[in-house]
């Protein structure tokens, strides 16, 4: 029973587990710090394949484009670790605070 | 037994049960309702991580290790770091290692929480068990706008810390930890008084100091029984000898007073966090190091939520180390919980107090299973 002053306390502060949605009312938006969507400032890339190579889990690939090489991230390998972002000598990598990515499609978690 | 009247049963709690959240296989001989003995198997979920260590990089198996536990991966990166960084031999900003220990006790403090509220459950008092976990989110929020993420934080890299704290997120954490702080105080009074709790759990899981020393137990389980070992206080790792703080003991030797220890521990956790970050140094906050380390072996061993953790490389000079060992504190504890299984309390152990008593350790067993077992005891 001893628990019951806080559960009264609770109940009067209006304290209670938010309700969550994908979108609408009461959608989660995470802290800005939050490592979530990765993404690439194209005209800073100078193509040297390090983040490829510092990926932990495989989900960089480097490709050739018309300016040269550069990465393509696959979010469905990708663990938000944020290695890349570290190795990335030139900081054209970030990582926005985009938290939830369901898609129906596979090729839309490409990062290109 | 000789006679046709057996009296001695055997009963398998897992590896799959309810009671049980993680794949162990108790075998309980019970003499009525009492357990007189225990047989205990650990190596169902083996994961093979120390080899595949062996085919990363260094900073690759930062994530590797980092997802040995979820729960304490702050205390995992943190040791595989600190074995890298001796390996090479260098020291690392003093600011980096500050933050190190907010991170660490932040994640000290969000695990005793989850660790009380699955106690709570065990005991069957849910109720307590939701408010618990409903305050856990206040360290989870920290722990997300200090390292980007609610669990797995990457936090520690290999010659510092990832990210630095600006003055808006330090009052940010001194206001969770404000907060906190009379929320675990509640609960240490609860922990106190209630009557379920103290019915559940006094006198139950007995582990003398003797068995204690005798079984090599770690961390709060040690503690609980009277014995004064801490790493941070022993070994100081990352500058815990400038910051004062006590070694909790207790000496109840049961399952409450291993609640109480690990409910004190928070709240000398809060205090340990709160003067870090006033006497936080200024400074770098990375020392960059190279991507091969030295040829040689490194140790190195930190207090984890659970106990004593360590972890040994060996490298051969090249970017991947040639052996990474690890040794978590629920292996550690494994043999006391033996113990704790078939004390002798006020009364004998009951089936209904396995579950307690299994919870009171804070057992980890994917952690723990870092051997495979291959027939015979």
């Amino acid at each position: 029973m001893s628990v019951l002053r806080d559960i009264i306390e609770r109940k009067a502060k209006r304290e209670r587990v938010r309700r969550h949605s994908l979108t609408g009312e009461g959608k989660v938006e995470a802290d800005p710090s939050f490592r979530g969507r990765v993404g690439l400032k194209r005209e800073l890339c100078i193509g040297c394949s390090l983040c490829e190579k510092d990926c932990p889990s495989a989900a960089i690939q480097i490709v050739q484009d018309e300016k040269g090489k550069r990465p393509v991230f696959s979010l469905d390998r990708c663990m938000f670790c944020g290695q890349c972002k570290e190795s990335c000598p030139t900081k054209a990598i970030y990582m926005s605070s985009e938290l939830q990515l369901p898609v129906f499609d596979r090729k839309a978690l490409e990062v290109r | 037994m000789s006679s046709s009247y057996e009296r001695i049963f055997d009963i398998p709690i897992g590896p799959q049960h309810p009671a049980l959240k993680e794949p162990a296989m108790l075998k309980l001989k019970v003499d009525g309702e009492h357990v007189v003995g225990v047989d205990l198997d650990v190596s169902y979920n083996h994961r093979g991580i120390e080899k595949a260590a062996e085919y990363r990089t260094y900073i690759q198996n930062l994530y590797l290790i980092e997802r040995i536990c979820g729960i304490c991966n702050v205390a995992q990166t943190l040791t595989y770091c600190l074995a890298v960084e001796s390996l090479h031999g260098k020291e690392i900003p003093a600011r980096a290692r500050f933050l190190r220990i907010v991170a660490e006790e932040i994640s000290r403090i969000n695990s005793h929480l989850l660790w009380l509220g699955v106690a709570a459950h065990e005991i069957g008092f849910d109720t307590f068990f939701m408010h618990i976990w409903l305050d856990r989110e206040i360290t989870l929020g920290l722990m997300e706008a200090l390292s980007g993420n609610r669990i797995t934080s990457s936090y520690n890299v290999i010659g510092g810390v990832r990210r630095d704290v600006t003055e808006d997120l330090l009052s940010r954490i001194r206001k969770g930890l404000d907060d906190l702080e009379p929320r675990v105080k509640r609960y240490r009074e609860i922990a106190i008084n209630d009557r379920s709790i103290l019915k559940r759990t006094q006198g139950v899981g007995i582990l003398s100091p003797a068995d204690a020393a005798a079984t090599s137990a770690v961390g709060p389980t040690l503690r609980a029984s009277g014995i004064k070992s801490d790493v941070r206080a022993d070994d100081p790792y990352s500058s815990h000898d400038q910051v004062p703080f006590n070694v909790i003991t207790s000496d109840g030797c049961d399952a409450h007073a291993r609640i109480i220890v690990r409910l004190d521990e928070i709240l000398e956790s809060i205090q340990i966090c709160r003067h870090c970050i006033s006497k936080l140094p200024a400074g770098p906050i990375l020392q960059r190091l190279p991507r091969r380390a030295p040829q040689g072996e490194a140790m190195s061993r930190v207090e984890a939520p659970r106990g004593e953790l360590f972890h040994y490389i060996c490298s051969d000079g090249s970017d991947k180390p040639y052996r990474c060992k690890v040794s978590t504190p629920t292996l550690a504890n494994l043999p006391a919980l033996v113990r704790m299984l078939t004390s002798k309390g006020r009364y004998v152990v009951n089936i209904a107090d396995v579950p307690v008593i299994l919870a009171s350790i804070d057992p980890c067993f994917s952690c723990a299973a870092r051997v495979e077992r291959t027939g015979g005891v």
